[in-house]
């Protein structure tokens, strides 16, 4: 199928709500749905630079798909499906896509509350950098203390989270607070590949490198007070914010089922524009057996989350004595595919929903959202880059209308690794941030001016966006005091 | 230069040219090393203990297979924590080669850490000029 030019995406588009733009399905012969970017009208003219919309009409003509293939205000351009990009496919005749979950499957965000306040603490946060950087491993490949026989891996990535609990790393109470209490049901060790296991084997309790982070924050906002209560927030609050995903495991996973949709796709007569869009049938063997791979990698990104929970609370504990309270607030997935029930042109239709940097965001009152927080909706986690904010929000009504229960993932980068690393001096930017009242540490200094600030899109905007088109509702605004980056 | 790392938002875009497919295959390998560990492979280093590693790639066409043969370097780079800068082919046609990757074990961290090597964009084909090109961008 040949591709449509960039150009006339940007006349194609058109508003439909005030903060959502459609490219309608007439666009294209090949498209079987519209696609929808949330947006304002000055960031659309930042998300045409780069292939993300042209990106995004790919993923409207892949089978199945139902009502719109959706953009986030956070999105930019990734290999196959854009960065930022949400697509529900039938459960019963459409694909599953492993470049619509990306290569780091579960990829998400951990909230930790602590009972500390700023005020108390705030002498300390430059130790406290140093402490977490001791503690959690960080970087290029770097293994974990925790070295897993392939029976223990095997338990992990059936067992998720739970399964290192069991091993010491956390309490039973922890796995009340994680989206699908920090486990899949349906995974199976047994698909994951060899290769995969020998990836992952030392990885668990890692953050590994690129935009992944331990970020010390404070609350410096709160805008819905009762929402903010019901979660455990309060003004000044030390908080901490874990990214990271599932490591080398995930990132072969990904490659291994990609690798076999390729060669399954002529027996599925399925035609693509890109081969990152590689998919099967959700019901045939390959789409089945990739969801239970899948499955298995996201369990393996909850329980390493789990382990870093665990490292964190000792770096606090050895700097602030053994009293210090960590809980955990939520812990979401932004690469990932779920099985969920949503109203398609009114019929309740059951879909694998695709959210490859696209964060869950279930309403309040929605079945799914834990009993503990269903009177304000789920708690969604949107880190900024290192020097500006990030946000703590909830799902709302509009998201199960508008976006198959989704919302942004983060600020979104919109400077290329390359630029920024010819605009920023590390050096230069640790005493900036310094100077700001933040404290970085980080393996690589390259890795550093390649996350810095000014590599990233405005996170304030996006939030905004999400808000006021009905999907997401702000609580809290957090500040960074002291980061960790590999 | 047989390679070249071009713009992207996100990840890393690489630009090969050569003037065979066995060239591109290697400059292919040795662009993906530039970037894990930049310098590496244009340096001698006679203290560094050599890894050598048989590998055998099987793919739809000529494209996926240089994708897939990429891979299979990263996934050995990653678990030996070695840098390849050189490849021997016993076998080469468009769906599967049987090499030896040569490099060397090293120390210090990666520079970079790809996630995986993509098939989007990757597309070889013989430019005006005679000479094998295409472009492979990196999950970072």
């Amino acid at each position: 199928m040949p591709e449509v030019a960039t150009g006339s995406i940007k006349a194609a588009l058109r508003r439909i709500e005030p903060y959502l733009w459609e490219i309608p399905s007439s666009f294209d012969p090949a498209m079987r749905v519209p696609a929808r970017v949330f947006a304002t009208a000055r960031m659309l003219e930042e998300i045409i630079q780069d292939r993300a919309l042209l990106q995004l009409v790919n993923v409207a003509t892949l089978p199945g798909i139902q009502g719109a293939a959706i953009a986030m205000p956070d999105v930019h351009e990734g290999y196959g499906f854009p960065i930022g990009g949400v697509a529900a496919m039938d459960y019963e005749t459409g694909v599953v896509s492993p470049g619509g979950i990306g290569y780091d499957i579960n990829c998400g965000v951990r909230l930790l509350l602590t009972d500390l306040h700023d005020a108390e603490v705030n002498k300390w946060y430059p130790q406290l950098a140093k402490e977490l950087f001791r503690k959690v491993p960080s970087g290029m490949g770097k293994g974990g203390k925790l070295k897993l026989s392939i029976k223990e891996l095997d338990a992990v990535l059936n067992g998720g989270a739970p399964a290192v609990v069991k091993m010491g790393f956390g309490t039973e109470t922890d796995i009340q607070y994680l989206e699908s209490f920090g486990c899949i049901d349906f995974a199976d060790a047994g698909a994951v590949s060899a290769r995969a296991k020998e990836r992952g084997k030392n990885q668990l309790g890692t953050i590994g490198s690129g935009n992944h982070f331990v970020e010390v924050d404070r609350v410096e906002v709160i805008y819905d007070h009762a929402a903010a209560k019901a979660l455990g927030l309060f003004h000044g609050q030390v908080v901490v914010l874990i990214h990271t995903g599932s490591r080398g495991l995930g990132h072969q996973v990904a490659t291994d089922y990609i690798k076999t949709m390729l060669h399954s796709l002529d027996r599925y007569g399925i035609r693509l524009r890109d081969r990152e869009l590689a998919c099967a049938p959700i019901q045939s063997e390959e789409g089945q057996r990739y969801l239970r791979a899948m499955a298995a990698a996201a369990n393996f990104a909850w329980a390493n989350r789990q382990v870093v929970t665990a490292e964190v609370r000792e770096a606090f504990r050895a700097l602030f004595g053994s009293d210090v309270k960590i809980r955990i607030c939520y812990d979401v997935a932004h690469n990932i595919a779920k099985v969920e029930e949503h109203d398609v042109e009114g019929e309740r239709k059951k879909v694998v929903v695709h959210r490859k940097g696209a964060t869950r965001a279930f309403p309040p009152g929605h079945p799914e959202v834990i009993e503990q927080y269903r009177s304000v909706g789920q708690p969604i986690l949107i880190p900024g880059s290192m020097g500006t904010a990030s946000y703590v929000l909830v799902g709302a009504p509009g998201s199960m209308k508008r976006s198959f229960g989704s919302t942004c993932h983060g600020a979104g980068r919109k400077m290329s690794r390359r630029k920024a690393l010819k605009t920023v001096r590390a050096a230069e930017l640790l005493k900036e941030l310094e100077s700001e009242g933040i404290y970085a540490q980080a393996g690589s200094m390259r890795g550093l001016a390649e996350e810095a600030p000014i590599a990233y899109k405005d996170v304030h905007s996006v939030v905004d966006v999400v808000d006021r088109a009905g999907i997401a509702r702000k609580v809290a605004q957090l500040r960074p005091v002291a980061v960790i980056k590999g | 230069m047989p390679f070249w790392i071009l713009p992207h938002t996100a990840d890393v875009r690489l630009r090969v040219e050569a003037s065979s497919v066995a060239e591109l295959f290697a400059e292919a390998m040795r662009g993906m090393m530039e970037i894990v560990l930049p310098g590496f492979c244009t340096q001698t280093f006679p203290h560094c203990r050599l890894v050598e590693q048989d590998v055998r790639v099987q793919s739809v066409d000529q494209s996926a297979l240089l994708i897939d043969f990429l891979s299979e370097v990263l996934y050995w780079s990653q678990v030996q924590h070695a840098v390849f800068c050189a490849v021997r082919f016993q076998q080469l046609d468009k769906v599967s080669l049987q090499a030896r990757i040569e490099g060397c074990e090293v120390e210090q961290a990666f520079e970079e850490d790809i996630k995986a090597v993509t098939y989007h964009e990757s597309f070889i084909r013989q430019n005006p000029s005679g000479r094998w090109e295409t472009v492979v961008v990196f999950d970072i």
